[in-house]
């Protein structure tokens, strides 16, 4: 059944709390928690812009961090509201309580077109125990939901799923109907060859994800920390690299599964060393890997090798639809990037529909200057990897169904 | 340098009949928007946001409450939605010297002009 959009509901005037991701990367610099990168706040600007120019008064709710249900002053959503307010050009009032009597006062001195923000959801235990109290609460403080967090449409929280319950409408938000439509609809019948790279660093938690890959995808390409357990299932001496050792014999299971699928299943053939994961650390390339020449003792991968480079750039060249999801090393060490940057390279230069599904990747793509080359970022990469398993986002199906 | 000092509106959110209009001493020194505390009644009924440490010039460290939500505005720049310091402070010559801080200054998208003497807007938003 189709869930109500934005659009169809009559905001004039009315309270519209609106789910949004703001969980985005900062630093502190100069005394000062700063926003590095700002997509998920841009991505949300159209629904809030909407809202604005059709008269609403927005209150937007998201969560910051992994404070554990306590006040953790560093997890504070304060800097990013102060930041929203440069790119909407309107002040952005901000609660610092997430229910209760602050916000309900603001909100009521809130004129139509004003946005206010709440403080940090996961400052309250409720949010994440998804607790009915704490749902009506928030409810209480608006007329109508919109959830535009993608981002956390896997989780069924207060903030998500248990709100629906307590409000007369809930819709999606754009951002939320945009990546629906590209990852649901894109990689319902994917254009072939599907070729998959998966860089995520367990196997464990992404075996429904490889399992469902499996019944669409002519190739998947495996990087990241998960490649060493599979590399181990091959009996590939793994050095010191992370392994998931009680997984090596499901990682076994894997590959006959791609085997008897008619999946080219590819691991990496070389990769590189280092003794350490630190920037300096000793490093190089691998022989070709095998039973006999495996990575040293006590040194670890830390990216794809260049014969695996090669060997995936000519598996994307052949794709007409690629999906990546993790990059292929410790890529935020420089050093250790260089796999990760090749793939988003070719990517690029694919000609293919490419999907960035979230996480890490989308930085990487980022940081190579490729995200205007890519045909769709996903701002959620645990979503997505649910909805490619097949799995209904709580989020979603909590919303209001079309008449 | 010099001083600079430009007038400033602060008025409660929530009770809009409260509301001081100063002039302020910017200071990129300080945190935010500073007041005195004796004038915490002129805003009326503000809530307490939070208590925070502030180490002063002469090495003391002092807690004092920040309190909002308020709108500020500095005359020229976007009215902002922020919050005030209250920190004790001794009258010189007489009068007490608010401060506009550096949160509220870029908040404002307000930067010194240090040859103009002067507050100049900034168009770009800061993003590493």
């Amino acid at each position: 059944m189709a869930k109500l959009s934005l659009r169809d509901l009559d905001v004039r005037e009315k309270r519209v709390l609106m789910r949004v991701d703001f969980n985005v990367p900062t630093e502190m610099r100069g005394g000062k928690i700063r926003v590095t990168d700002d997509t998920r706040i841009r991505e949300s600007l159209p629904s809030i812009n909407y809202l604005r120019e059709h008269g609403a008064k927005t209150i937007l709710m998201s969560h910051f961090g992994r404070p554990k249900g306590k006040r953790v002053e560093k997890y504070s959503l304060r800097p990013i509201g102060e930041y929203l307010h440069s790119l909407i050009h309107h002040p952005v009032i901000f609660s610092h309580d997430t229910i209760g009597d602050v916000p309900k006062k603001i909100i009521d001195h809130m004129e139509s077109g004003d946005v206010a923000l709440l403080e940090n959801l996961r400052f309250q235990p409720g949010e994440e125990a998804n607790d009915p109290e704490f749902a009506k609460a928030l409810a209480e403080l608006g007329d109508l939901y919109v959830n535009d967090a993608f981002g956390t449409a896997h989780r069924a929280h207060a903030s998500t799923v248990g709100i629906t319950k307590f409000v007369p409408k809930s819709a999606m938000g754009f951002l939320m109907e945009k990546e629906l439509k590209h990852l649901k609809e894109g990689l319902e019948k994917p254009a072939k060859p599907f070729v998959v790279l998966l860089g995520v660093a367990k196997v464990s938690d992404k075996i429904g994800v490889l399992k469902a890959l499996m019944e669409k995808a002519d190739t998947i390409l495996i990087g990241g920390a998960m490649a060493n357990t599979f590399l181990k299932a091959q009996g590939i001496p793994v050095g010191a690299s992370r392994v998931e050792s009680d997984k090596v014999d499901l990682a076994r299971e894997l590959l006959d599964l791609a085997k008897n699928k008619d999946v080219k299943f590819l691991l990496p053939i070389d990769v590189v060393e280092a003794e350490e994961i630190r920037a300096g650390a000793d490093m190089r390339n691998t022989s070709r890997l095998s039973p006999q020449h495996g990575i040293t003792d006590g040194w670890q991968a830390v990216d794809i090798g260049a014969a695996t480079i090669a060997l995936y750039q000519e598996e994307i060249a052949k794709a007409e639809t690629i999906l990546w999801n993790g990059p292929m090393g410790v890529f935020e060490i420089p050093e250790f990037g260089e796999g990760t940057i090749a793939i988003a390279e070719a990517m690029a230069q694919s000609g293919a529909t490419t999907i960035i599904g979230g996480g890490d990747s989308v930085t990487a793509v980022k940081q190579a200057g490729l995200a205007d080359k890519m045909t769709f970022i996903s701002t959620g990469g645990g979503a997505s990897l649910e909805m490619l398993e097949g799995k209904e986002l709580p989020g979603v199906a909590a919303l209001s169904d079309k008449a | 340098m010099g001083r600079i000092v430009t007038p400033v509106k602060i008025e409660n959110l929530l009770d809009p009949s409260k509301k001081i209009e100063i002039d302020a001493l910017v200071d990129t020194g300080a945190y935010m928007m500073t007041l005195p505390a004796v004038w915490r009644d002129r805003l009326g009924n503000l809530p307490s946001s939070r208590k925070i440490e502030l180490h002063l010039a002469n090495e003391e460290t002092v807690e004092d409450e920040v309190c909002g939500p308020v709108y500020i505005q500095i005359p020229g720049f976007h009215r902002i939605a922020s919050e005030v310091l209250f920190v004790e402070m001794k009258p010189a010559n007489g009068e007490y010297e608010p401060l506009i801080g550096y949160i509220t200054l870029e908040q404002s998208q307000a930067a010194v002009d240090m040859v103009g003497h002067r507050l100049a807007h900034v168009h770009h938003v800061d993003l590493k």
